[in-house]
């Protein structure tokens, strides 16, 4: 009996093995732990940082619109967007639903953390800028939201999106009004203006300058145009404690494509190597074979000005017959750093507050000004003066307006929101250069079409009781 | 299978009998079985008392006259007959008795008497696995099991296959059985550096109450394979085998244009490309080419590339095993060398295995042994999708040639040699205003027009190379404590140990763009280390004993402790000296600046993680006189993965059996050898699922903005717990007439709790999250036949097969959205899973040449609206018919063995072919002879759509869903056995044998391979044939 004890003894013996059942990952910490401090906080931030970018606003405006044809080295590559097949599984939208939430829910975390963390005196200054990236963070994406998949944003009562400013682990949100997101909005970017540091000047980062421009783009979207005025003229004139910022001359404009200017630069967003180079887009970013080229109604649109050669790649299009060929390179993300087609995102430049401007007071019928607002962008890009237009209605002052836009912003993510804002007011949708087009390829985008709208992505729709998919998707 | 029982039983009733015949001869022989000599058999002359039994190498002496039949017996055996002819030498071989009901069979932490067996417990023996010419283990299950369906993505030496037992069971967790070799867990997707031959039998453990046992990791099944070992009391045996053999391509079930064709079909057709421009490459045409030039380009090149791509890979294999055994230990050891080359350049796999096993039972009371492999294996990849760094649409995977090749294209240099760069067609090199060869264009080399070329380079300048060391230990012991009650235990180790090293040669065309088309300096190489050691240990107390002879009774507690650490490390170096390539003699300073970045800066990485799992179960078992029979299992297990009180997991099995033969009713039944009813009902857990982590709300650690480090937050279902498979089995085994024998069995399978990589609401900023969601159901019958249709001494024809049929089924969802998952098939309550849910093709409208579509109604529709429109189509990449059968043929010596296996009921989306009728892509790639009959006019009739209707492949329709169910020849064997004595005294038998691997296969499916483990084709390394002469001497 006693053997018998000895060996059960032996065998429950291997039963202390349960501490053993304790494995805590080695490779990452868990939430429990992992913000106690401020430089926590702090790489907590850069991860926020991270996860806004502007490429799939970018890829959607470009491939959807009359910017790109399919290349010579396509080898199926965004044909589907390119043929306008969109609907709720598309992934490229759903991109951008998903990047900017994942953006917003990162900001709240770090918002969330910070608040059970007490800086040291040392440390106020980069607690306080933590939570103000955070705040602008918050308000830029769900500004990229509303812009993208709300039917209309100068309906303020009309549907917008999901306005998220808590930490949301498993609730079924509902869409917010226009309204309701543009306060959100409002009172985000005023929080990060409260905290923001006052030395605060990197342009990868929020400033004052980029939050007053923000707080110009959410008004001008929403149709405040008189408030969207006061904040695109504080930074285009300085006023109100700010100075002004200038347009880029010739060369600082080929320059800051090359991310070696930023003149005009509000707010950057920062690629290195270490991500998807933002040529991608358009290039096997290896290889340099182009799956899509500028389409020929860009370069029909050419202005004759230095946005030519920032636009269109003359030299390497030669290689391949260039233009006779129906060969057309995009060159917009020349590549910095040694790098092809890597460059910065320039999520804000001057010129597209000034068009702003321009379309604020087409709005509030100010022809005059307007047309000023236009041939400043075209003076400096010719660095010359240009002869002033004259707008006898919004109609003819929006087509001046979106054909200065088409050359000015191209590849920059704007293409398919500016039509969207400005298709009843032109009266045409997206219509392609038909060398651009046929067969599966649409070569129009009527006015009305459900497809001025991005749809609610499916996984959304499948999992959101509360969730209202846009009209006829 | 044999086991030391069967030599002690032997002895106690062998016994020697008298002889008192006149007139008769003295007969010698030898009784031997698959393994060699038999010791101990007994040797009577039929109807008389005269007998004898076999010395220890196998030997007998016997008097009988000329006419005289001998019957020879031995436990576990079949009874051998044979007639005493003219010489005075009768051999012997004995084949196994299934139906003796000795027989024993492996089952979890034992063996048991297969009469006992009370689960559902398939064996695959030996002859089914050994001298096959495949590397992996798994694969060769293949066919050998009803309710075991085993597909393999990738045709590269080595590759491990996906195995599924009665369907799947899991979404999201680990769905292959459990692997267990003598006693030791090991990794079920690595098998490609252990010798198969090494392998007794393998045991497929089915049903719950048989799984049971490995409760916390057996919920997919069980596969017990147990090893070789020696024979106690026996003499040294020593067999040298060998195969000799080669791989060929699997025959194409579709056809590409040839140059004629395409070019043409361009010029009229198309109004793109060479044929319609003269421009191809870097050579500018000044338009359409006129017939005569097609011919001369035809002329000059035709090139079929599936013959440049695919090569005869040869296969080597020699082993020398040697057992042996006293009456107190038993060994077993052998030594093996095996190379493979597959059917394209840069795949293959050289090994050297090495094993050795030892039992020793130095007293009445105490045994002990232990089982050792240590193998180092070394495999060469080619690109492969399996190979999990590519898509298969990567222009270097040269199996995507064969299908975009363009066919103008010559493979060779004016000199012969193969062209490794390009041409000027090709853009690899410009053309000069004169139309000569101009410089090299590093960029259009890569791209698509010099696919061919790009393919060839990479497979000879570039590498991909895994060195693995894997070894798999265990050492046991046991001791009788008390009487009847026995203590024991084992420690196992799986060890594996692989260094891969890829480099990308500064000169090869992917080196030109590596680390990036404007640095100085090119090329990459990356070395990673990876340690995946599993600990498993266990110990146990058994009380058995038998009462009143008929009252067999025994109960045994286990507890085991596993342990898994997984170690990941490696770098990646950029830029280096050619002439030192494979060294760190290679690489240039990391630190050096190019245009003020760092395009050097290598890629690190170190990782670690690590698994703990703890069980605590118990066993009853109990048989009444052979005839009823029960057993009773209940375990705890707790998983590392989960947190707090969903750590642990309670499951418990019951079964029993009642053998029917054995009855009193039926003792005069002659007709009935064995009829056995079998059922259990259990419980097993799962807790294989995401990371090791997968309870954890982690915050990772990673690149950040501005190259800043970052931290990251992950979700985590902090409720995550154990997933449970429940299953009901009700079995039949029969023998019949001596000659049928088989088992039926029916079950009902349902797991609760799934892992399920569940959708939330993207506003929460994450898309999914691993949580126990819903239940699925697989119901199912299996039938395993074996009839001897020829048994005279001569000749002997057996015929057998089994199939299976399972039923899958998802039967709820937890309320979640009924279709889950956006890609081709999508979860969906009432439907199987793996179901495909996708808008149906309509065809071609004759009208204008545009793609057909279904509504969500059945009426047609121009418009593709994935969303309105996708239906469930029923249909699965998952077969729902399963099994294998064949035949066995001999005379005399001579033998004839085929093996067919089957799957039906199988679809798969062939993306592959969908790149050949796409228009869009046909100005570099080659397009499909069907194409050839595209729509073109008013009123054709075609299932090609006009040329306009580019990019339209890859709508989640059902125009590329295609019938996958085959039938394939997987294995057919001749043999011949040359009776050694007759070429000298040392050998005891000569075997040669033709075997043919895959060699006929009948599918509709348009690839080179309807096998595949995905739900999509993309240009995959299909499994080729093989045919390969083998060899065996025993001494």
């Amino acid at each position: 009996m006693k053997r018998l004890i000895l060996s059960m003894a032996l065998l429950l013996s291997l039963a202390s093995c349960d501490e053993a059942l304790d494995r805590l990952p080695n490779d990452s910490l868990t939430s429990e732990t992992a913000y106690s401090s401020v430089s926590d906080l702090q790489l907590g931030l850069n991860g926020v940082m991270i996860s806004y970018s502007t490429l799939n606003t970018i890829t959607v405006n470009s491939i959807l619109t009359d910017e790109v044809k399919i290349g010579l080295d396509n080898g199926g590559q965004q044909v589907s967007l390119y043929n306008m097949i969109l609907d709720p599984q598309e992934g490229n939208s759903a991109g951008i639903w998903n990047s900017r939430y994942v953006a917003i829910n990162r900001a709240n975390r770090i918002i969330a953390a910070a608040a059970g963390i007490t800086p040291a005196a040392n440390e106020v200054n980069q607690y306080n800028n933590i939570l103000a990236q955070c705040y602008f963070i918050r308000a830029l994406s769900h500004l990229d939201l509303m812009n993208h998949y709300s039917p209309n944003t100068m309906d303020l009562t009309g549907i917008a999106v999901p306005y998220i400013d808590f930490v949301n682990t498993s609730t079924q949100l509902p869409r917010n009004t226009v309204a309701e997101v543009r306060d959100g909005i409002l009172a985000s970017l005023q929080l990060a203006d409260d905290f923001l540091p006052a030395s605060s000047s990197d342009i990868y980062f929020a400033t004052a300058k980029a939050i007053e421009f923000t707080r110009a783009k959410v008004k001008f979207l929403t149709g405040d145009y008189t408030g969207a005025l006061v904040h695109a003229d504080n930074l285009i004139l300085g006023q109100n404690g700010f100075t002004a910022t200038p347009l880029a001359n010739a060369t600082q404009y080929v320059n800051m494509f090359a991310d070696t200017d930023n003149t005009e630069i509000i707010f950057k967003r920062r690629r290195t190597q270490l991500e998807g180079f933002i040529g991608g887009v358009w290039y096997f970013t290896g290889t340099g074979g182009a799956f899509l080229e500028m389409s020929n109604k860009v370069y029909n649109s050419l202005p004759g000005d230095v946005r030519d050669g920032v636009l269109f790649d003359a030299v390497g299009s030669a290689a391949q017959g260039g233009p006779a060929n129906n060969f057309h390179l995009i060159n917009k993300y020349p590549g910095s750093s040694g790098f092809l087609f890597l460059n910065d995102e320039k999520v804000m430049r001057m010129s597209e507050l000034v068009l702003i401007k321009a379309e604020c007071h087409a709005r509030l019928s100010q022809w005059t000004d307007a047309a000023d607002a236009v041939k400043a962008i075209r003076d400096a890009r010719s660095g010359a003066s240009t002869p002033v237009d004259v707008y006898a209605n919004l109609q003819q002052a929006a087509n001046a307006i979106l054909a200065e836009r088409f050359v000015e912003l191209a590849y920059e993510g704007h293409r398919y929101v500016d039509i969207k804002r400005l298709r009843n007011v032109t009266n045409v949708g997206i219509v392609r250069d038909p060398a651009d087009c046929g067969g599966a390829a649409p070569c129009e985008l009527g006015v009305s079409d459900r497809r001025f709208t991005l749809p609610i992505p499916q996984a959304e729709m499948d999992t959101n009781a509360n969730m209202l998919q846009n009209d006829d998707y | 299978m044999r086991s030391k029982f069967k030599w002690i039983f032997t002895l106690l009733v062998a016994f020697t009998m008298q002889f008192s015949f006149a007139q008769q001869k003295t007969v010698t022989g030898v009784v031997s079985d698959a393994m060699g000599p038999l010791a101990g058999a007994n040797v009577v002359v039929k109807g008389t008392t005269n007998g004898t039994t076999t010395d220890f190498d196998g030997n007998y002496t016997i008097q009988a006259k000329q006419g005289d039949v001998l019957e020879v017996t031995y436990t576990g055996m079949k009874k051998a007959t044979v007639t005493v002819g003219a010489s005075n030498v009768v051999n012997v071989t004995m084949q196994e008795d299934i139906l003796t009901g000795n027989e024993v069979v492996v089952v979890a932490y034992g063996a048991e008497k297969k009469s006992n067996v009370t689960s559902a417990v398939s064996v695959v023996k030996a002859e089914s696995i050994e001298q096959v010419p495949i590397a992996s283990l798994d694969q060769v299950l293949q066919g050998n099991v009803a309710g075991l369906q085993m597909a393999v993505g990738s045709g590269q030496p080595g590759q491990s296959g996906t195995i599924r037992i009665r369907g799947t069971s899991t979404i999201n967790g680990n769905g292959e059985p459990l692997f267990i070799i003598d006693g030791v867990p090991v990794d079920e997707d690595n098998f490609r550096s252990l010798n198969s031959n090494d392998i007794e039998n393998v045991s497929v453990l089915k049903d719950a109450s048989a799984a049971a046992l490995y409760g916390s990791r057996g919920a997919s099944g069980v596969v017990i394979v147990t090893t070789k070992k020696g024979k106690f009391n026996s003499g040294l045996k020593v067999q040298y085998r060998s195969l000799y053999g080669v791989s060929l391509k699997p025959e194409a079930q579709f056809e590409v244009m040839n140059t004629r064709q395409y070019l043409t079909w361009q010029r009229d057709v198309l109004g793109s490309g060479y044929g319609a421009t003269g421009t191809s490459g870097s050579v500018t045409g000044t338009g359409p080419l006129s017939d005569a030039e097609i011919n001369a380009i035809a002329g000059f090149a035709n090139t079929n590339w599936a013959d440049i791509f695919f090569r005869e890979g040869t296969t080597k294999s020699h082993e020398i095993n040697l057992s042996t055994g006293s009456e107190k230990a038993r060994s077993y050891t052998s030594i093996g060398y095996f190379e493979q080359e597959g059917i394209t350049q840069r795949s293959d796999l050289k090994r050297f295995t090495f094993r050795t096993n030892y039992d020793a039972k130095p007293t009445e009371k105490f045994h002990y042994g232990y089982n050792l492999t240590f193998n180092y294996s070394t495999n060469n990849f080619t690109i492969d999708r399996a190979r999990g760094v590519t898509t298969g649409g990567d222009l270097d995977n040269p199996f995507i040639v064969p299908y975009i090749g363009m066919p103008y294209q010559s493979p060779y240099n004016p000199d012969g040699s193969l062209n490794l760069i390009g041409t000027q067609l090709s853009g690899a090199y410009g053309t000069n205003p004169d139309g000569t060869q101009g410089a090299y264009n590093i960029s259009n080399a890569n791209g698509f027009q010099n696919t061919p070329y790009l393919a060839l380079n990479t497979n000879a300048f570039n590498q991909d190379l895994e060195e693995e060391i894997k070894a798999v230990a265990q050492l046991n012991a046991d001791y009788e404590i008390i009487k009847n009650v026995k203590v024991g235990g084992a420690f196992g180790l799986d060890y594996t140990n692989i260094t891969s090293t890829s480099i990308t040669d500064p000169r090869s065309i992917r080196g030109g763009i590596t680390p990036s088309q404007t640095s100085v300096l090119k090329g990459s190489q990356f070395e990673g280390f990876y340690r995946d050691a599993n600990f498993n240990i266990n110990s146990f107390v058994t009380y058995a004993n038998t009462f009143k002879e008929k009252h067999d009774l025994e109960i045994s507690a286990f507890t085991e402790y596993y342990y898994n650490n997984i170690q990941n490390s490696g770098f990646e170096a950029y830029g280096l000296n050619p002439a030192l390539l494979g060294s760190g003699a290679a690489f240039v300073d990391p630190s050096v600046l190019e245009a003020g970045a760092a395009p050097y800066a290598p890629f690190l990485s170190s990782t670690e993680s690590e698994l703990g799992l703890f069980s605590y179960f118990g066993v009853a078992k109990y048989d009444y006189d052979n005839r009823y029979g029960i057993q009773l299992s209940a375990r705890r297990d707790a998983s590392s993965r989960f947190l707090d009180e969903n750590r642990w997991g309670t499951f418990f099995s019951v079964s029993g059996k009642w053998n029917i033969h054995n009855e009193k009713f039926l003792e005069n039944v002659e007709s009935i050898d064995e009829l056995k009813l079998r059922a259990s009902y259990g419980s097993v857990g799962n807790q294989g699922v995401g990371g090791f982590y997968v309870g954890y709300e982690t915050v990772g650690s990673g690149n950040g903005y501005n190259g800043q480090q970052a931290y990251f937050p992950a979700v985590a279902d902090k409720n995550l717990k154990w997933e449970t498979t429940t299953q009901l089995n009700v079995g039949l085994d029969f023998g019949l007439f001596d000659r049928l024998t088989g088992s039926v069995d029916v079950y009902d399978k349902n797991t609760t709790d799934l892992f399920l990589a569940t959708q939330i609401p993207f506003t929460t900023g994450f898309g999914s999250v691993t949580k126990n969601i819903g239940e699925m159901s697989n119901k199912g019958i299996e039938l395993t036949l074996s009839y001897d249709v020829v048994k005279t001494d001569d000749w002997k024809v057996n015929i057998n097969g089994n199939a299976a049929y399972n039923k899958n089924e998802i039967t709820q969802l937890d309320g979640l959205s009924d279709f889950q998952g956006t890609g081709s098939t999508r979860l969906t309550v009432g439907e199987q899973f793996g179901s495909y849910s996708l808008v149906r093709w309509a065809g071609v409208d004759p009208a204008n040449g545009q793609p057909l579509y279904l509504d969500a109604n059945g009426n047609v529709t121009n418009v593709y609206n994935l969303a309105a429109n996708r239906v469930n189509t029923g249909k699965s990449f998952i077969p729902k018919y399963t099994g294998g059968f064949g035949a066995n043929i001999s005379y005399k010596n001579l033998s004839l063995s085929s093996l067919f296996v089957f799957a039906a009921e199988q679809y798969r989306i062939n993306s592959s072919f969908g790149i050949l009728e796409d228009n869009g892509l046909a100005g570099f790639a080659n397009q499909s002879v069907t194409v050839l009959n595209q729509w073109q006019n008013p009123g054709d009739v075609s299932a090609v759509p006009g040329v306009n209707y580019t990019g339209i492949r890859t709508r989640l329709d059902t125009r590329y869903l295609e019938d996958a169910s085959y039938l394939r020849l997987r294995n057919v064997t001749l043999a011949y056995t040359l009776d050694g004595q007759k070429l000298n005294k040392a050998i005891s038998s000569v075997r040669f044998y033709l075997q043919a691997q895959n060699m006929l296969t009948w599918t509709k499916y348009r690839g080179f391979d309807p096998e595949s483990n995905q739900a999509s084709n993309f240009f995959d390394y299909p499994t080729p044939r093989q045919f390969t002469f083998g060899l065996d001497i025993n001494l």
